[in-house]
């Protein structure tokens, strides 16, 4: 399989064999030295709205393989304020670097971006768009810890409405065989179209309010964060915001394998108390992020086959 | 004599866009660029028609439709039909056929998207020709046949 030079715009760009592929990538290089693989390679770094994570996970991975990373982590500071296009930003940034990672705020910007230029473009989150490298972290974790994705039965909770990272993964896993439940208040429901595809393509799933009747089911909960600007309501915030925080009592029936992510930063929504039990995925997932963006880097560069 | 053949002039050569319904008619005018073209041109609403209840009817003299317009008339007027004058007989008839994608003819919906805010062509991959739904190419949005909006000026081409 070839990715020399691909774009990684979309999580939708990648059949499910080239999405099996990556995350044998980096399964297989998880614990090998990569020390020098790249150390005549840039990575360009370019976050056109701050996400310290995202970027300090792309950097790490750079750094492992011996390459060197350029690039800006703050709007404010570039020239895009000036009134630059994305389109001559590119055109600048494809001079200096081999590898072009980009953050922009706006929906659909990695794809101008990759239109651009001949040079590999990673996108690390377009608007409330894609963010593909997050989606093969997600799956990466998930394979990991349970040893398989098929027949796994993974729970979403928390803002399905607007949560990006939720509609990638569950774009994602329909191309596998896995049971879905989407539990939300009303106002934050997973939307319609999107059900519509998981439908079409035979996944079966369950949409719902409750989540204490669905723990003892689950193989995987994801958890994202609710955000009290997505209420019109500020009553309807409070009356929710607290129903589904996670907490040791609340997982009293769950299985004894069950693995909880976030994609992170969390706020409230999952107890600390939580952190030390073996429920507790989430810091593991961020560890994960740099093996995966290793393999994904790796690939566009050719130096992993 | 139905009101089209005692309204609508004749012309000798040029194109026929019959059968459209009268919202689409100005925006087949602005995509053709008719109010600045040197041609005659005759526009119906409002005409007789067996297929749909009222239509409306373009006729341009002297002017040929390359595929490209007519993938953008399929767009707006899926209903039309375009008959090709020459000599003043109906030498050919063309189907309108929806393009795998396009470009620069319609808004983005979604105000967050980069083709909203930056000055670049919008590009739209047809995801169901029967239903008639598009896909931003950009953000990955879903626009339906009802929320079309057709762009006045097409950009050029940078
Ligand atoms: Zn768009």
């Amino acid at each position: 399989m070839n990715f020399i030079n691909r774009d990684v715009i979309s999580i939708s760009d990648f059949s499910k064999e080239e999405i099996l592929f990556i995350l044998d990538t980096a399964e297989k290089i998880e614990n090998k030295g990569s020390f020098g693989l790249l150390n005549d390679k840039i990575l360009a770094v370019l976050f056109f709205e701050p996400s310290t994570r995202t970027r300090l996970s792309f950097e790490s991975a750079m750094h492992r393989l011996g390459g060197r990373v350029l690039g800006f982590s703050d709007y404010l500071s570039t020239s895009t304020k000036k009134g630059e296009s994305l389109h001559d930003t590119i055109k600048m940034v494809e001079n200096y670097a081999d590898i072009i990672v980009i953050r922009h705020f706006l929906d659909g910007a990695a794809r101008l971006a990759a239109d651009a230029t001949e040079k590999p473009i990673i996108n690390a989150g377009d608007g409330s768009n894609q963010h593909p490298t997050q989606t093969l972290l997600d799956l990466f974790t998930i394979r990991k810890l349970h040893g398989k994705i098929d027949t796994l039965h993974i729970g979403f909770v928390g803002d399905l409405k607007y949560g990006r990272t939720v509609h990638s993964l569950a774009a994602a896993l329909s191309h596998f065989n896995v049971q879905l439940y989407f539990i939300s208040p009303e106002t934050l429901k997973m939307p319609k179209h999107l059900l519509e595809e998981l439908s079409a393509k035979n996944i079966q799933y369950i949409v719902s309010d409750k989540i204490e009747e669905f723990i003892p089911k689950l193989d995987v909960l994801y958890a994202t964060r609710i955000q009290q600007e997505r209420f019109a309501d500020r009553n309807e915030y409070e009356k929710v915001k607290d129903s589904y925080i996670l907490t040791k009592k609340m997982l009293h029936d769950a299985k004894p394998t069950l693995k909880i992510l976030h994609p992170l930063p969390r706020v409230n929504e999952i107890s600390r108390e939580l952190d030390d039990t073996p429920y507790a995925a989430y810091f593991e997932q961020a560890k994960y992020g740099v093996v995966v963006r290793k393999a994904i880097i790796g690939l566009l560069a050719g130096v992993y086959k | 004599m139905n009101n089209e053949r005692k309204h609508i002039g004749f012309i000798e050569q040029g194109t026929v866009i019959d059968h459209i319904h009268n919202e689409s008619i100005f925006k087949i005018i602005r995509i053709l660029k008719l109010d600045y073209s040197q041609a005659l041109v005759f526009v119906g609403f409002n005409l007789d028609s067996k297929r749909i209840s009222k239509k409306g009817l373009i006729k341009i003299e002297e002017i040929f439709l390359d595929d490209e317009t007519l993938s953008k008339i399929a767009l707006i007027a899926p209903d039309a039909t375009i008959n090709i004058i020459k000599d003043s007989k109906v030498t050919e008839k063309k189907k309108l056929i929806l393009p795998d994608s396009f470009q620069g003819l319609m808004k983005c919906t979604n105000y967050n998207c980069i083709t909203n805010k930056e000055n670049v062509h919008t590009k739209f991959l047809v995801q169901d020709k029967i239903n008639r739904i598009f896909q931003c190419y950009f953000c990955e949005t879903k626009i339906h046949d009802n929320e079309i909006e057709i762009i006045r000026e097409i950009k050029e081409k940078t």
